[in-house]
């Protein structure tokens, strides 16, 4: 059974997302003047909200990886990795709260009007039980068997549209990166393992 | 992990004892000890108890270096009693797949997680004694042994002992594209099948839901639990369920099957089972084709357009084909804007924060 998607902690639709998107474009050059009927909004909204879904649509962990890859545990285990080239170190994860931020942009032409760009906030919060997780030569390949509450929250410039109750979900097959997730570790050590 | 009183006498009468004085001219020193290793296991057993037939249970091991020399090289073996291993250290190709394992060097401070999935036998108890044994052996031997023991959970008979003339089993089928938001209805095909050799009868069929209520139930029975008279050899009985879903989260129905006709139970029980997701926002109380429909009996109008519309740009870039069809009703063709829409979406990085993170070696 695939792990729960992040497209799954969002609902179908966003109330006043249209509305947002009309007073945002008011202030952008590309419709400012134009009398524009207001059933486009309606239907930008949704187009727009589609194709982010779109994107989002991915195992909800393999979003979350990009948290560990920043913290400052894991930079340094991957310092560690990459002491030992080509060599899988596995590690298990204890109790651990965790936040990624992902930015989707909805760039929008809209025919002669022009073009102008829908920016969305996304925040994806997770609270691990536990999770293990594979780095090799400075990289993160892989996670599985863990545990964790996960919700998500999105705004669309200050407006917030969802924030979402945490919901228990583990991590029911492991999640690989090919390429790996790249770990940054510092210059320092990156010369030192290399020579 | 506990000693005898003769055991524990004998071993503070070979404690030596080591005087030291001073006659104020040198701060006494007490003697420096040589590093040790001093291995250490623990368990933790997930689910917690109650337990039941045929359930698995996973075992994390955490064989430990507490002292302040490296253990060059450590086994660890699992003694089970009514347990059988289902598999060790799925996840993580290069750790050891079985056991006994041979663990290489620990450092000190540093330990090494071993998973065990185990499957529950048919007693009404299991035991298994976790052992780690350290080579050359450390000083301290008490706590390199764990025992965990679990009671089994009741369950009807099982009829043990009744020759085999039926196997059932049973699988569900369910839509894997079907919504599942908190409070949608689902619904799934429950299928028992009768492998033979002979008839099944008086089949009890009972099903145990998690965050989901049972609301209709059709076929080869009307509700749950039940029981079907047969089941001929080779043959299917079929139920239909219809379920609402509970809160955001976890859910799980599980359909059981028995009949004293067919003591191994093995494969008489299935779920199904997955993730809630939360109930969508409220829908907007602006419907869209409403204003499209408004939209365009503006342009039927001509002269009483709205005023959206009405300006000779937007009449110029909407393209509405109503069309009267022979029925008598009027039926809208989709509408398209002539003005192309592109949307595109790029997804860039946002602020990451995390806790701090115990991180062990697995």
């Amino acid at each position: 059974m695939p792990n729960l998607t992040l497209r799954r902690l969002l609902p179908d639709n966003y109330q006043h997302l249209d509305e947002a998107i009309e007073k945002y474009s008011r202030e952008q050059p590309w419709t400012g003047q134009a009398s524009v009927p207001g059933f486009l909004w309606q239907m930008l909204s949704d187009r727009v909200t589609a194709e982010i879904h779109s994107v989002l649509d991915g195992d909800v962990f393999g979003f979350l990886a990009a948290g560990w890859c920043k913290a400052r545990e894991i930079r340094q285990s991957a310092t560690r990795s990459l002491r030992e080239p080509d060599k899988p170190l596995p590690l298990v994860l204890g109790k651990h709260e965790l936040s990624t931020g992902i930015r989707p942009v909805a760039v929008v032409t809209l025919g002669e009007l022009g073009k102008t760009e829908l920016p969305f906030d996304l925040v994806v919060k997770a609270k691990f039980e536990a999770v293990m997780i594979t780095l090799k030569n400075g990289q993160l390949i892989s996670a599985g068997s863990g545990d964790c509450e996960v919700s998500a929250s999105l705004k669309f410039r200050e407006h917030t549209l969802y924030d979402g109750a945490s919901i228990k979900t583990r991590m029911l097959e492991p999640v690989t990166f090919d390429p790996g997730l790249v770990i940054a570790v510092e210059s320092t050590e990156k010369s030192r393992a290399g020579t | 992990m506990s000693q005898t009183p003769a055991a524990e006498s004998r071993r503070r009468s070979d404690t030596p004892i080591t005087l030291t004085y001073s006659d104020g001219t040198e701060a006494a020193r007490p003697p420096e000890r040589a590093p040790a290793a001093n291995l250490e296991v623990s368990v933790t057993t997930e689910p917690p108890a109650p337990y039941k037939h045929g359930e698995v249970i996973r075992f994390w091991i955490v064989v430990g270096n507490k002292g302040d020399a490296p253990i060059p090289f450590a086994r660890v073996s699992m003694q089970l009693g009514n347990l059988t291993i289902v598999n060790v250290n799925p996840t993580f190709p290069d750790a050891c797949h079985e056991l006994p394992c041979d663990l290489r060097e620990i450092p000190p401070d540093a330990n090494v997680s071993i998973f065990v999935r185990s499957r529950i036998g048919e007693e009404n108890s299991f035991r298994t004694v976790i052992t780690a044994t350290p080579r050359p052996p450390d000083a301290v031997s008490a706590d390199n042994t764990v025992t965990v023991e679990g009671e089994v959970e009741a369950e009807p008979p099982v009829n043990a002992g009744v020759p085999a003339s039926a196997d059932l089993s049973v699988d569900i089928e369910a839509d894997p594209d079907q919504s599942r938001r908190s409070g949608d209805s689902v619904t799934y095909l429950v299928k028992i099948h009768n492998a033979g050799p002979q008839d099944a009868t008086n089949i009890q069929v009972d099903l145990r839901g998690e965050n989901m209520s049972l609301q209709k139930v059709t076929g080869a029975c009307s509700q749950l639990p039940c029981t079907v008279p047969r089941i001929a050899r080779d043959g299917d009985a079929s139920l239909q369920v219809s379920a609402t879903l509970g809160t955001a989260g976890f859910f799980r129905s599980q359909v059981r099957a028995i009949s004293a006709d067919d003591p191994e139970d093995a494969n008489n029980t299935t779920s199904y089972e997955g993730e809630i997701t939360p109930t969508a926002a409220p829908a907007s109380t602006e419907i869209p084709w409403i204003w499209i429909v408004a939209a365009v009996l503006g342009l039927i109008g001509a002269g009483t357009a709205t005023n959206a519309i009405r300006k000779a740009r937007w009449r110029r870039m909407i393209d509405v084909r109503p069309r009267l069809d022979t029925g008598g009703e009027i039926s809208l063709s989709p509408i398209e804007p002539v003005i192309p829409i592109e949307i595109h979406v790029r997804v860039e990085p946002g602020e990451t924060e995390a806790s701090s993170i115990p991180v062990r070696d697995a």
